[in-house]
């Protein structure tokens, strides 16, 4: 069964670069389940298709990635949520890591550092 | 109110080195200076506002041709005049965000606004700012830091 993905960055440019490097042949089935633009969007979305799996920007409108991380944990516990962010200091990476985000991808990233960043991810 | 040091400064510098390099192809850091009043601006613009231990913006300015090529970079075939926008908006925040290793956490980076070819310059917040003139892929670009510690 494929595993259920959320994309959630503010740049779309962003977005559409991170669901085509999902069909690295090295990932499992992924299955985009949607897209968003902002935490408030990402909690919709969320709550329609149950994804097993986030990456998330930090710095969005609406609702900030630190934010929506902690309300995406409260509300599935056992989500998979990668961070990646342009914050690279290390208060704010612990930050997103007490919330419950599994892991921190610092952009500007390569193609493979983020196909790294997921199979990390999904090795647990 | 504080100018940013020389020592500060370097670090925008080194993230503008460190923004392009994942991406390949030849950067060039052709000059750094104080310059003031608005530099001669290329038509897109990305401007982060900056609050908390400094106040200003951060912004950067390219044209079409570097921002094509970003997006070529990105495997990105859609080089449509929002993406064009979406991408500087998006690399001035990557330039802010990235600073932070240096500055922490209380250099707060505001969600990028992005200008169109034709539309006003940003009004700078200090009479100086430096300014980073770079050329990548042969494509010449400019990263303002008008921005002073509190």
């Amino acid at each position: 069964m494929a595993i259920k993905l959320l994309i959630v960055d503010d740049s779309r440019v962003i977005r559409n670069r991170i669901a085509r490097l999902t069909l690295d042949s090295r990932l499992p089935d992924l299955q985009i389940v949607g897209l968003a633009g902002n935490g408030l969007e990402a909690m919709e979305l969320a709550s329609q298709h149950k994804p097993d799996l986030v990456t998330i920007d930090l710095t969005m409108p609406k609702m900030d990635g630190i934010e929506c991380v902690g309300a995406l944990v409260g509300a599935f516990p056992r989500i998979n949520i990668l961070v990646v962010s342009a914050l690279s200091d290390k208060i704010t990476a612990l930050t997103a890591m007490k919330r419950g985000a599994r892991g921190f991808l610092h952009k500007p990233f390569s193609d493979d550092a983020l196909v790294d960043a997921l199979l990390e991810l999904l090795k647990d | 109110m504080r100018e940013l040091s020389e020592t500060e400064f370097k670090v925008f510098v080194d993230a503008v080195r460190g923004y392009f390099q994942p991406f390949g192809g030849q950067l060039e850091v052709r000059a750094a200076y104080l310059s003031e009043g608005t530099p001669n601006l290329h038509p897109y613009i990305g401007i982060i506002p900056i609050s908390g231990a400094f106040s200003g913006q951060i912004y950067l300015s390219a044209p079409a041709a570097l921002l094509r090529q970003l997006l070529r970079s990105f495997n990105e075939p859609n080089t449509s005049e929002d993406n064009l926008l979406d991408a500087v908006g998006e690399l001035a925040n990557t330039l802010a965000g990235s600073v932070r290793r240096h500055f922490g956490p209380d250099l707060e980076v505001a969600v990028p606004v992005t200008l169109r070819p034709g539309d006003p310059p940003p009004r700078h917040t200090r009479k100086r700012a430096y300014t980073i003139a770079i050329s990548w892929c042969g494509f010449e670009g400019l990263v303002v830091v008008d921005l002073a510690a509190n």
